[in-house]
């Protein structure tokens, strides 16, 4: 099987470590990971602030480079999201590139229900090490719906024990921009997820999205903690 | 909850992050709504509801001027006038101009977010008028000269023990911080304040056009003492709190108070057609 990855921006920018677990781990369930050269950001940013027009010029972008029949795998619910939510919407008044964009969305997967409902590496006997807890982004749950599949992947991980997160799928004070906007309260938002990580006396936690993982690292490392942050497929990846 | 100017948010918010009583409050006050809710919503088809109600509020909106005019109707064949305001300082003036015209003095409300939006209270007060809420923690938040910090819960901000502190320095009554004493003492403040009033304003959960009648949902009876026992009921509200008639409204009704409060009904529920 092949499919198309986007690497995202985050990924790009600054954990290109989670970028190759992710490739890593496709290339073991025997998937053939194309990297299409010339992509660029989905345009959730903009899209989230506002910016339409900057949003559908980006979107046009995606679309014409990740056209095809395979699938289009994405490590972030936020990005997924973007790609099967918003696509369609922000081409509502033009059929053609409407139908473009659905195709596009039909095909897109957020990491973890690629994992889940086309490999089925829930069932694969995957392995990990440690206490890991789970964050349960926004986008990912809310606007995605997908909850169970994280939890089926980390609840399967042979030789390590998953511990539940009081009220995982809380914001972690990221929010986009709203970081930006409002960083006393993001960060006040942040240390109250951090409080409640430190607390499960988990040594690793993870989640689908590196801009929120991004977010709670510094609120770890403000509180003096420990505990390791990685992406869901940082610690799977680590125990092929 | 400084009750500092809205307009500077950032600034005040950096200042409440700071404040660990109020964290601590809003955690538990929180924590308590979310539990409660999850718990209203379980095994209950609230999706198919939701679709239900959203399709309901988007034939609205698709034809907003219709139903106004429908529930303009209904209203004025079932005895109440109806006014139209463009903006808020047009809805102040109107409801000060028909409180004017018939001398009133004194008057109670019903917890409404409209009515704190466009600044009521404060224009009233300046013409000379009284104006108390009854709904127990906007009157706890008025009586501490603050906003509202919560469209539910708008003193979700303060804890028993400030409340009591607040009760003994502004009512004049011993200190207690049992919320049963406390509501007690606003009981009986608040009866009095029922009994002299010359107007009731209260806001609309929804506005029902076939019928003409405004829908309120509320807690604690305040929300009928104040739309019956004064001579005069004014209701603040926005177009879009039209639906079309009632028998869209128990979508709503399973909705509402499970979605705010995980109750499966609030402990009243009034629907007013019309004058009495």
């Amino acid at each position: 099987m092949r499919v198309k990855l986007l690497g995202t921006c985050l990924v790009d920018t600054f954990f290109p470590d989670a970028g190759e677990a992710v490739v890593k781990l496709l290339r073991y369930f025997g998937v053939d990971v194309v990297y299409p050269k010339d992509q660029t950001c989905c345009g959730k940013p903009p899209n989230s602030a506002g910016y339409v027009d900057e949003a559908r010029h980006a979107a046009r972008h995606f679309i014409s480079v990740f056209q095809g029949d395979e699938p289009i795998v994405i490590p972030s619910g936020s990005c997924a999201s973007m790609v099967k939510i918003h696509y369609p919407e922000l081409f509502e008044n033009d059929p053609v590139m409407k139908e473009k964009a659905e195709n596009t969305a039909r095909r897109a997967y957020e990491l973890t229900q690629f994992l889940v409902h086309v490999l089925k590496a829930h069932e694969s006997g995957l392995r990990a090490q440690g206490r890991i807890t789970y964050h349960a982004s926004c986008q990912l749950t809310r606007e995605l719906g997908v909850r169970e599949e994280p939890l089926l992947l980390l609840g399967s991980l042979q030789g390590s024990e998953f511990v539940h997160l009081a009220h995982a799928d809380r914001c972690c004070g990221f929010g986009g921009t709203f970081m930006g906007k409002l960083p006393e309260v993001s960060m006040a938002i942040a240390d109250e997820k951090a409080e409640t990580i430190i607390r499960t006396k988990a040594d690793t936690v993870t989640g689908c999205d590196l801009g929120c993982l991004m977010n709670i690292k510094d609120a770890l490392k403000r509180a003096g903690s420990e505990v390791q942050v990685k992406h869901i497929a940082e610690v799977i990846a680590e125990g092929l | 909850m400084s009750g500092k100017s809205g307009l500077h948010f950032r600034e005040n918010a950096a200042q409440a992050v700071q404040d660990k009583s109020l964290r601590d409050a809003m955690r538990n006050s929180t924590d308590t709504f979310t539990t409660k809710r999850t718990l209203g919503m379980a095994s209950l088809p609230i999706e198919e509801w939701r679709d239900r109600a959203s399709g309901i509020r988007m034939k609205v909106l698709d034809s907003l001027p219709d139903y106004i005019e429908r529930f303009s109707a209904s209203a004025k064949a079932a005895g109440a006038s109806v006014h139209m305001a463009a903006d808020a300082q047009a809805a102040r003036e109107i409801v000060y101009g028909i409180l004017r015209d018939r001398s009133v003095k004194n008057i109670v409300k019903v917890k409404s977010m409209v009515t704190e939006e466009i600044h009521l209270n404060p224009y009233l007060e300046e013409r000379g008028m009284s104006v108390v809420e009854t709904d127990l923690g906007e009157y706890i938040v008025q009586i501490a000269g603050e906003p509202p910090s919560h469209i539910l819960a708008p003193a979700i901000h303060k804890n028993r023990r400030q409340i009591g502190r607040l009760f003994t320095e502004k009512l004049g009554v011993d200190y207690s911080d049992d919320p049963v004493v406390l509501t007690g003492i606003a009981r009986r403040v608040l009866r009095q304040e029922f009994l002299k009033a010359d107007a009731g304003i209260s806001g609309a959960n929804f506005a029902v056009a076939d019928s003409g009648s405004i829908c309120i949902f509320t807690n604690e009876g305040n929300g009928r003492m104040a739309t019956t026992l004064p001579p005069l009921h004014i209701a603040v509200f926005t177009i879009e709190k039209i639906i079309p008639s009632l028998t869209d409204l128990p979508t709503f009704i399973r909705l509402l108070p499970r979605s705010a409060t995980g109750q499966p009904l609030s402990s009243y529920l009034s629907l007013i057609p019309g004058t009495r």
